[in-house]
């Protein structure tokens, strides 16, 4: 299989008031193009931790992280940057949508971000709202959609950019069962039909099941892969 | 990084949404406002008044006066009048010089002017200030301010006495030694010159009205002990006096053994004074401005808080940090913009409505906020410069934009990963 992104040896501690709390300690993972892959653990293990170093949100104290060969870990904040928003989609458990635009408008930022303006971007975010159901939500606030409806508008705005890769935390973990089902399903069509390689952190093993692979987080490395 | 994407994000965190940091938004506003606003108008009135002055100065002074360096007074002064005309501008002859005046016991000391009636214009400005009486310049004859007349209770058709300086020296002798002594006993009896009231001014600028008496230059001369046809100083008077230095360069030219001295020379210490005022209150309320941009500061520092999230998610999608910090900046710059407008419109409406407004506050604190007696104005001068207004909407919307860099900047060094973890 064609590796994606490989994590070497990565520690992170944390800095809490005058206690250092480490996180990751010495983890190790590869992840291969277009795999579904499920990270799972208990609370605090460091599953968030670990994707925001795969989306270089943040640096590891230690170790190593190449994404497609390139060590992100020694690169420009300026390239880092650039590999955000051309490569990787985010998806957050409490979807992070800016409440002063429509919902047309969130799922365009990333591409106004990458220097995309105007009509190609507009076209293409409701392209996308009319492939998640959103249709008829297009000049609607964040405030205005159900939980379900923001947490799609996030996935739009995740694949707007067609990033290679999904990163997605706990995506329906603030979803009732039945919300979360359809979220899934807009996973699976992303995964069977578009190729994406997608990481998700869950809670939930059922969720875990629909994935290729999944790997559980336990005192800081990957227990069971 | 599109400056479009910039724009667009801090032009809706700055469009006003109902919760308190919009309130404080709009305070800030408000701030800036009224900041500029009383710039601007502060700034239009002082201009006002300054050229009100300026107005009165020129009235009152000679635009240009020519004097003897080597003499007190100018022998034959006809060739200069004639070489001033030449220029295109009017000239006068003038004998001017302290005198004491009596009026039945009251004395008081005064300022002769003598001048040429034939010589002057028809619009001089003594003949429009008349306010009793004629102009009338026979010999024998004086035009007097309303001031003097008042406070030594005369008036049109009164006689005054003037001591002349030149003869009341002639009473006394000094020795070598300093020694003061009588003259020689054989000479004339003194006796001071007699003068009729034929007119009463008020010229509107009080150094002036309290102090001189207009003559005519034959009866002035003999006051002073000039011989006849001379004068003390040639007064010129130009088409545009607040731009004589032309004129001024060519009358030194012309002629080299005069001392020449326009009357901004003549009052310089006055209009330096009027300047540094000027400067002063912009200086002082420019204050007002800058807490309107500290405000702007506190509340970005808010909108940061409050939107620290969404700062993180901008991130994660790919914004920079820059990119954050511009987002912020030009929110201080919309807020110093718009707060700048509006200031200037509602300075335009104060500086518009200023003597209504001060009537109305006049009627409502039952006080004369601009007491006619002492400004010998009727109304609120008030004129507004194009460069001041340009300089108080520059100065405004840098302090503003400014104001917001702090904020701005802590927007910028925000982890990403922290902020999306804010609660």
């Amino acid at each position: 299989m064609n590796k994606l992104i490989s994590i070497k040896n990565v520690y992170r501690t944390y800095k809490l008031e005058k206690s250092f709390i480490p996180v990751l300690r010495g983890l190790d993972i590869d992840i291969y193009r277009n795999e579904w892959l499920c990270l799972l653990g208990a609370s605090g293990s460091g599953k968030t931790t670990l994707l925001n170093l795969i989306g270089c949100l943040e640096y590891p104290d230690q170790g190593a992280i190449t994404y497609n060969g390139v060590d992100v870990c020694n690169i420009s904040k300026k390239a880092r940057n650039e590999l955000r928003i051309k490569n990787i989609g985010f998806i957050f458990q409490a979807y992070h949508l800016l409440p002063e635009l429509n919902i047309l408008e969130n799922v365009k930022l990333p591409a106004m971000l990458s220097s995309c303006f105007g009509k190609k971007a507009t076209e293409k975010a409701e392209d996308l709202l009319v492939k998640v159901g959103l249709k008829e939500r297009l000049r609607h606030r964040p405030a205005e959609l159900s939980g379900g409806e923001q947490q799609r508008t996030a996935i739009a705005r995740a694949l707007i950019n067609d990033p290679e890769l999904v990163l997605a935390d706990e995506p329906t973990g603030n979803l009732d069962s039945k919300t979360g089902e359809g979220i899934l399903e807009i996973f699976k069509e992303l995964h069977n039909n578009r190729a994406r390689t997608i990481i998700m952190v869950t809670h939930n093993p059922e969720v875990a099941k629909l994935s290729d692979r999944i790997a559980v987080i336990k005192d800081g490395k990957i227990e069971n892969n | 990084m599109n400056f479009l994407t910039e724009l667009f994000l801090a032009w809706r965190y700055f469009k006003p949404k109902r919760n308190a940091v919009s309130v404080i938004t709009v305070i800030s506003l408000i701030g800036v406002s009224v900041g500029v606003c009383v710039l601007m108008v502060v700034l239009a009135i002082m201009t006002g008044f300054t050229n009100e002055i300026k107005t009165k100065l020129i009235s009152t002074y000679p635009h240009i006066q020519i004097q003897n360096y080597a003499k007190p007074y100018i022998k034959d002064p006809e060739p200069i009048i004639e070489g001033i005309d030449i220029m295109g501008a009017n000239a006068i002859s003038r004998t001017e010089g302290y005198v004491l005046s009596q009026f039945g016991n009251n004395i008081s000391p005064q300022y002769v002017i003598g001048i040429n009636p034939e010589q002057e214009s028809d619009s001089n400005f003594i003949s429009k200030s008349i306010i009793s009486g004629k102009y009338s310049l026979n010999n024998g004859e004086a035009v007097v301010s309303y001031v003097m007349a008042n406070q030594l209770g005369f008036s049109v058709g009164s006689k005054i006495m003037l001591h002349s300086p030149a003869k009341l020296k002639a009473m006394v002798n000094i020795d070598k030694d300093g020694k003061v002594y009588r003259s020689n006993r054989n000479d004339n009896l003194y006796l001071p010159s007699e003068f009729t009231v034929t007119g009463i001014f008020n010229v509107g600028e009080y150094k002036f009205d309290s102090k001189v008496i207009i003559t005519n230059i034959d009866d002035a001369n003999a006051l002073f002990g000039y011989p006849l046809g001379s004068a003390t100083m040639i007064a010129v008077e130009t088409k545009d006096p607040f731009n004589i230095s032309e004129i001024y360069k060519t009358i030194k030219n012309v002629f080299p053994g005069y001392q020449v001295m326009t009357w901004m020379q003549m009052n310089k210490q006055f209009l330096d004074v009027l300047a540094v005022e000027k400067n002063m209150m912009f200086f002082v309320l420019v204050f007002i401005v800058l807490v309107a941009a500290s405000s702007i500061t506190n509340t970005l520092i808010t909108v940061v808080v409050q939107k620290t999230r969404e700062i993180g998610l901008l991130m994660a999608l790919g914004a920079r940090g820059l990119t954050i910090m511009k987002i912020f900046v030009m929110q201080g710059f919309f807020v110093g913009s718009i707060g700048t407008a509006v200031g200037l419109v509602l300075g335009t409406v104060v500086i518009y409505w200023r003597n209504e407004l001060l009537h109305f506050m006049s009627d409502v604190f039952n006080i004369e906020i601009f007491p006619r007696q002492f400004y010998y104005l009727s109304q609120l001068p008030a004129m507004v410069v194009p460069g001041d207004v340009i300089f108080i909407s520059i100065c405004s919307v840098v302090l503003c934009t400014l104001g917001a860099l702090i904020p701005a900047y802590r927007a910028a060094r925000l982890d990403p990963a922290k902020a999306l973890r804010y609660e």
